[in-house]
């Protein structure tokens, strides 16, 4: 399903042609059928132990230093983000 | 922790003459199994001196002693008499600042366990000389089958079954029915015909579960890049632009003290493993935390109806999962110092953890399971936990996959159907 969306994508994507709405049916069904099984079985959960221990934090050292630009990137993000992975070992 | 009613109960004015078996236990020296099991040196003695078998009520000397649904008490059911076992941090000085823990500190309770020890546990009943068997796997508590008078296995045992201190259940049978009938009303339309068929929320069943308390004094330093947007603007024709950014590039470094305190873990190995295509446990570490702070010390009275489970792994065992636990919080409290708009790539990270301690606790959970059994004839356990403190509750429910796959598919058509007309008549 995803290869047939990605497919659509490719095939639609230049021109002005919203040939891209073509893949709406394989995404919804797709992210519908997610949806429920995430909603039913939970397998993503757990405790969040990050937000949810009692932490105090004291002698808070460190430095912000500008070492350089990123200009004219396309990217949202700074590459390989990872703030929002705490638990994702470096 | 200055809770009223967790002072000790009174001693009282007459108490009744005790029967003459009930001074032996006290006194009784230990089987050499347990004393073979019983303090290293160093470790904060928690074993407590009640001795197995009768537990005397303090007023009556009675030994009908339950827990009081619903509250943190214990009540003779003969004179009424109702009291709270001590609050466990502050009988041992586990409240102390963390700030200044060093090394391993350890209570008796999370004694490294002995593999060949057995579970079966023989009391001798005090009341009329009777042997009874329990098995520790599942059971603290046991009646005589002679006398029926409750026996209590309130000795720690080199098997692991005996915690340090217990979290008494709050939340009443009745309530936890509700809590999963809730959980699963809200799921029933793509649930397992079966499930739904068999399903019987009164069938919720009240588990000690055992796990690792442990407070951690440690250190962070963190270390990576983080960019802040200077500019966004746009380039292309008018159907079709491009979003750029420019940004500033920072390195940012961060390092830091920090004390984590009851940090919770799984102690029973079973429980441990959260592989959730094997399993449903990840539900049970989900309705965590408990208020680990009002644990009491443990006495098997707190048993009443409930079952345990008996902790299988030590410290050692657990002692990387609490460090990736700690190492996973001095990340998210570095983050939780910075601002970067366009967010961090943190490149290093270090924990130096320069103390620890450790206390064994049992904890409440409601738990309703199901099997579901599979087409290929291997069966799978759903299980709906509730904490049986807080109320929190999560669940896995079976799924009906020809029913969603069609639904999913007649969602898709319709959508589908909607995208090529648009399409074809644009
Ligand atoms: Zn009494
Ligand atoms: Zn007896």
């Amino acid at each position: 399903m995803l290869e047939l969306t990605t497919t659509i994508i490719a095939a639609a994507s230049d021109g002005d042609w919203p040939g891209w709405l073509l893949a709406a049916g394989p995404v919804g069904a797709a992210s519908f059928y997610w949806a429920v099984w995430m909603a039913y079985r939970n397998t993503n959960k757990s405790h969040s132990y990050e937000h949810e221990t009692e932490v105090v934090v004291s002698n808070m050292t460190g430095n912000d230093v500008k070492v350089g630009t990123n200009n004219g990137t396309r990217d949202r993000w700074i590459r390989g983000r990872n703030d929002d992975k705490p638990r994702q070992r470096l | 922790m200055s809770d009223p009613t967790s002072t000790p109960p009174q001693q009282p004015a007459a108490p009744p003459d005790p029967p003459a078996a009930a001074a032996a236990p006290e006194a009784a020296p230990l089987p050499q199994p347990i004393a073979d099991a019983l303090p290293e040196p160093g470790d904060v003695n928690t074993s407590n001196a009640k001795g197995d078998g009768l537990t005397k009520c303090p007023r009556c000397g009675s030994a009908e002693i339950g827990p009081v649904p619903g509250t943190d008490q214990l009540r003779c059911a003969f004179c009424r008499f109702e009291w709270v076992a001590a609050n466990f941090m502050a009988s041992v000085g586990f409240d102390s600042p963390i700030d200044q823990l060093q090394g391993t500190v350890r209570t008796t309770g999370v004694a490294d366990i002995d593999q060949s020890a057995s579970h079966i546990i023989t009391i001798k009943c005090q009341g009329c000389g009777a042997e009874v068997v329990i098995n520790t796997e599942s059971q603290l508590q046991s009646r005589c089958h002679w006398c029926r008078q409750v026996l209590s296995q309130q000795t720690q045992i080199p098997n692991g079954a005996v915690p340090d201190a217990v979290l008494p259940f709050r939340l009443t049978h009745d309530q936890a029915v509700e809590a999963v009938r809730k959980f699963a009303s809200r799921r029933r339309m793509f649930a397992l015909k079966r499930f739904k068929q068999e399903f019987v929320p009164e069938n919720v069943v009240g588990v000690y579960m055992p796990y690792l308390l442990v407070d951690g004094n440690a250190h962070g330093d963190v270390a990576g890049h983080g960019e802040i947007k200077t500019r966004q603007y746009q380039r292309g024709s008018d159907n079709n632009k491009t979003t750029y950014y420019d940004a500033d590039v920072y390195q940012v470094t961060r390092s830091f003290d920090f004390t984590v305190d009851d940090l919770t873990i799984e102690s029973s190995s079973a429980r441990a493993n959260q592989d959730t295509r094997m399993n449903t446990n990840n539900v049970i570490n989900t309705i965590l935390p408990f208020d680990t702070k009002n644990s009491v010390k443990y006495d098997a009275n707190y048993m009443g109806d409930f079952t345990s489970e008996r902790r299988d792994l030590d410290v050692d065992a657990v002692m990387p999962v609490a460090r990736a636990q700690m190492l996973s919080i001095a990340r998210q409290k570095a983050t939780d110092s910075t601002r970067y708009d366009r967010g961090i790539r943190w490149e290093s990270e270090q924990l130096e953890l320069k103390g620890t301690r450790w206390v064994a606790v049992l904890l409440p959970v409601w738990l309703y399971s199901y099997y579901e059994k599979k087409s290929d004839g291997s069966a799978f356990l759903h299980y709906i936990a509730v904490n049986g403190r807080t109320g929190e509750t999560m669940g896995s429910i079976p799924v009906s996959v020809p029913k969603l796959l069609l639904v999913a598919l007649t969602i898709g058509t319709v959508l589908e159907g909607i995208a090529i007309a648009i399409v074809a008549n644009f």
